[in-house]
């Protein structure tokens, strides 16, 4: 509610107070009976004050100002009764306007337009009291004595015209109450909710006002009242449509308020979707919030089908134009929500929940977006490992077929020669030039197994873990014992994961831990292949800082897998590394 | 005595071939892949077979092979693995049971002056050969609070060689000690070591081996 209109409502209510005192009080120095004042003053000051509560409560729509408006209208009716003159022939002139007003509310309320039917019917009613204020106030008549206003008297055609019109009045307050009944019966249980207590306030005032016209109708006839019911009859008669106009604020009031928890589901709709959710979910919600069970939440499903609530593929209904809000993205629509026509007739609650699913939609679409982003960079760097894996173990398989296998035809050609030229002279300095050359070349022979090894060994290729472990074991400069509960073969990525991450920590075993021994345990337990190493050095390490275990990290993230390091200062070190296997 | 050589690679065939040729063997038969060296075998009943460990059809096939002829042709025919790695558990498999017959040695030492020739008389004759790279390998595997540090330096020259699979006088050769020397400090290790007492040539380098393997 912006600063000027708090304003505003703030000098009308003011204004309309204003008025009902100095409306009180004029009747009090008239001599109004105090009980009449009161009742007056007390429904004249209820449309005020409920006024300017849905004014506050619900700025957006008209309900707050018109229900003050009818409230001054009110007071105005209040001097008809009184001896001043003019304000008394004002009064008469133009008392009950706020039943125009109350009509018009009955069936536009919260903010709809009024259709062709409808706005008939309010203009013929508001027309008909604008005729009758024109007669009362410039026709003079014998009955109704002297006042300053009148331009010619002429009895006949003042009593006509104040028949005529209340006739009119009468029909037309009749046909709002219908017409409001009709909106009432086709509306959807959302709407019927809050709808109830302003059609029946709204036909209230209707009726009041069909019986107060009718009344005066049937007086210009028979100049006696409708029901001669007597004292205190009539009096009690009179006090009973006083109570009845009096509880129509009080629907109005109820009505709005209603609205007003509605926006209050929105909220927590969005509350309860912020974490992204499910269609299902989110249809659950929408129905929720927006109070209609017959919601349906169709969701793009970005390669131009429609998946219904339930995530199944499905066609949109035929005739959405009229009962359909449709979410827009950047690349066409992301979601079509189809309800409840009659929810259109408060835009601003759809489209806050519209809004809400946007959010929960965005949230949701982008949220996929990146798991399966993620799931992609995951498939991505698993193929990596393998495609590195299969590219190591090629490399050494020609390392040993080719590079090793000819150095070594190389060194047999070499002690050909030498063999040769010892023949010839024991002594040639060729023969021992050559000798040399061949302890290089077995040198560089030795050399290049070493490397294969490092890159990938043969043997756990060729054998498996077990052996490669042993061979491990067997070159770690720490003693170590090996508790391998494994005998079958695995899949290769998994057996020379494995066979690293037990190569790095007894690495570092040997490197960082000063320890005496390191236990190896190799196991394989539900689906996952369990690799162990603990030692009884110093402890402390850090993590995988600093170490090859980062790169073990890396490749086991790949698999799915994951890597444990418990280090505590003084209690050795233990690492676990967990790779599924199934 | 008569062998055959396989081995994919012409060159290192025609090369061991010669080799074994000017050491005094009558090669009766070449082959390129496992499976035709077991054919070989099979055609020739020679006393030794030379296999790569690396042959087709695929990966460690030669040691397969040689496996099957270690215990198909025990006793008549003889197996010397020629491998590219220094694997003792590749040693320990082939040695088996310990019967003899059989040797492991890196492929290189094809370019030693002797040493293939050495190694495939040895095999040959009922013997065992393990390269002493792989000994070294198993060796250096024992460092603390093992009894291996009890030994002396010679007992510990004499297992290693002992492992290669020598004999005494070889041993005794290698060293310039006695026989009696080398008897001496082989029966001085073996009992630091808790072994049963010297059980002759062939056993006795299976259960050195066995000996370190275990006790790292």
């Amino acid at each position: 509610m912006s600063g000027r209109t708090v304003l505003v409502s703030w000098l009308c209510a003011a204004g309309g107070l204003l008025f009902a005192v100095v409306t009180t009080l004029v009747g009090e120095s008239q001599g109004a009976p105090t009980r009449f004042l009161f009742f007056d003053g007390t429904v004249g000051l209820l449309f005020v004050l409920i006024g300017l509560v849905a004014w506050s409560v619900r700025p957006e729509v008209r309900t707050g100002p018109l229900l003050l408006a009818s409230g001054v209208l009110w007071f105005v009716g209040s001097y008809a009764p009184t001896m001043l003159m003019p304000a008394s022939w004002l009064g008469f002139s133009f008392e009950r306007y706020y039943d125009v007003l109350l009509a018009f509310l009955a069936l536009t309320f919260p903010d709809v337009r009024l259709r062709g039917l409808q706005r008939v019917v309010l203009v013929v009613f508001a027309g008909a009291y604008l005729v009758r204020t024109a007669f009362r106030l410039f026709v003079g008549c014998t009955c109704t004595g002297e006042h300053p206003f009148v331009l010619f008297s002429n009895d006949q055609m003042f009593e006509r015209s104040q028949l005529v019109t209340s006739w009119v009045i009468v029909g037309a307050a009749l046909a709002v109450m219908v017409l409001a009944a009709h909106r009432l019966r086709t509306s959807g249980p959302a709407a019927r909710r809050y709808l109830a207590p302003i059609v029946v306030s709204g036909s209230i005032a209707a009726l009041v006002a069909a019986y107060d016209a009718f009344e005066l109708a049937w007086f210009i006839r028979t100049g006696g009242p409708v029901f001669d019911l007597g004292e205190p009859g009539m009096e009690i008669l009179a006090w009973s449509i006083f109570a009845a106009v009096g509880l129509v604020p009080i629907g109005f009031l109820i009505g709005a308020l209603q609205r007003r928890r509605g926006h209050g589901a929105i909220a927590q709709m969005a509350v309860g979707l912020d974490q992204g959710a499910a269609p299902d979910q989110l249809r659950a919600a929408l129905r929720h919030a927006l109070d209609d069970p017959t919601l349906e939440l169709y969701l793009a499903d970005g390669e131009g089908r429609w998946l219904d609530g339930f995530g199944h593929v499905a066609d949109l209904p035929e005739d959405i134009e009229h009962a359909s809000t449709v979410l827009e993205g950047d690349d066409g629509p992301l979601a079509v929500v189809t309800h409840d026509p009659i929810l259109r007739e408060d835009p601003g609650l759809v489209t806050a929940a519209v809004a809400v699913l946007r959010l929960a939609v965005e949230n949701e679409r982008l949220g996929q977006l990146v798991r399966d982003q993620l799931e992609e960079v995951r498939a991505s760097r698993s193929r990596l490992i393998q495609a590195a894996e299969d590219e190591r173990r090629r490399i050494v398989r020609d390392l040993h077929d080719g590079a090793q296998q000819r150095l070594i035809a190389v060194a047999l050609a070499m002690q050909q020669a030498r063999e040769a030229a010892h023949r010839v002279d024991p002594e040639a300095p060729f023969a021992q030039r050559v000798e040399v050359a061949i302890i290089e070349l077995l040198g560089a022979v030795d050399e290049l197994r070493q490397l294969a090894r490092g890159i990938h060994p043969a043997i756990l290729t060729e054998e498996g873990l077990p052996p490669a472990v042993a061979g491990l074991a067997r070159r770690s400069p720490v003693p170590v014992k090996l508790d391998i509960q494994i005998t079958e073969r695995l899949p290769l990525v998994v057996e020379a994961t494995a066979y690293f991450i037990v190569a790095e920590a007894l690495t570092n075993v040997t490197r960082h831990a000063d320890a005496q021994s390191a236990v190896v345990h190799i196991a394989r337990t539900n689906g996952h292949l369990d690799v162990e190493v603990r030692d009884d050095g110093c402890g402390g390490a850090d993590g995988f800082r600093g170490s090859g275990l980062l790169g073990m990290v890396d490749r086991l993230d790949a698999l799915s897998g994951r890597l444990v390091v418990e280090s505590p200062v003084g209690g050795g070190t233990r690492l676990q590394a967990v790779i599924p296997c199934a | 005595m008569r062998v055959i050589v396989a081995d994919d690679s012409a060159v290192i065939r025609a090369g061991v071939a010669r080799i074994l040729g000017d050491g005094g063997f009558d090669v009766v038969g070449e082959a390129t892949t496992a499976d035709e060296a077991l054919v070989c075998v099979e055609e020739h009943r020679p006393d030794l077979a030379v296999l790569d460990i690396r042959m087709p059809p695929s990966g460690n096939a030669g040691l397969q092979a040689a496996e099957k002829i270690r215990d198909r042709y025990g006793g008549s025919t003889a197996v010397l693995v020629l491998s590219q790695y220094l694997e003792p558990d590749y040693a320990l498999r082939l040695i088996g049971p310990g019967a003899g017959g059989v040797g492991y040695l890196l492929k290189e030492s094809v370019a030693v002056a002797d040493e293939l020739v050495d190694a495939a008389r040895r095999v040959a004759s009922g013997g065992s050969a393990i390269d002493p790279a792989v000994v070294e390998e198993f060796v250096r595997a024992q460092r603390r609070e093992d009894r291996l540090s009890e030994l002396s330096s010679r007992e510990r020259s004499v297992l290693a060689l002992v492992a290669e699979g020598r004999s005494n006088r070889s041993i005794a050769d290698r060293l310039l000690i006695s026989i009696k020397t080398v008897e001496g400090a082989i029966a001085a290790a073996f009992m630091k070591l808790g072994l049963e007492p010297d059980p002759g040539d062939n056993r006795r380098v299976l259960a050195v081996l066995a000996y370190l393997e275990q006790s790292h």
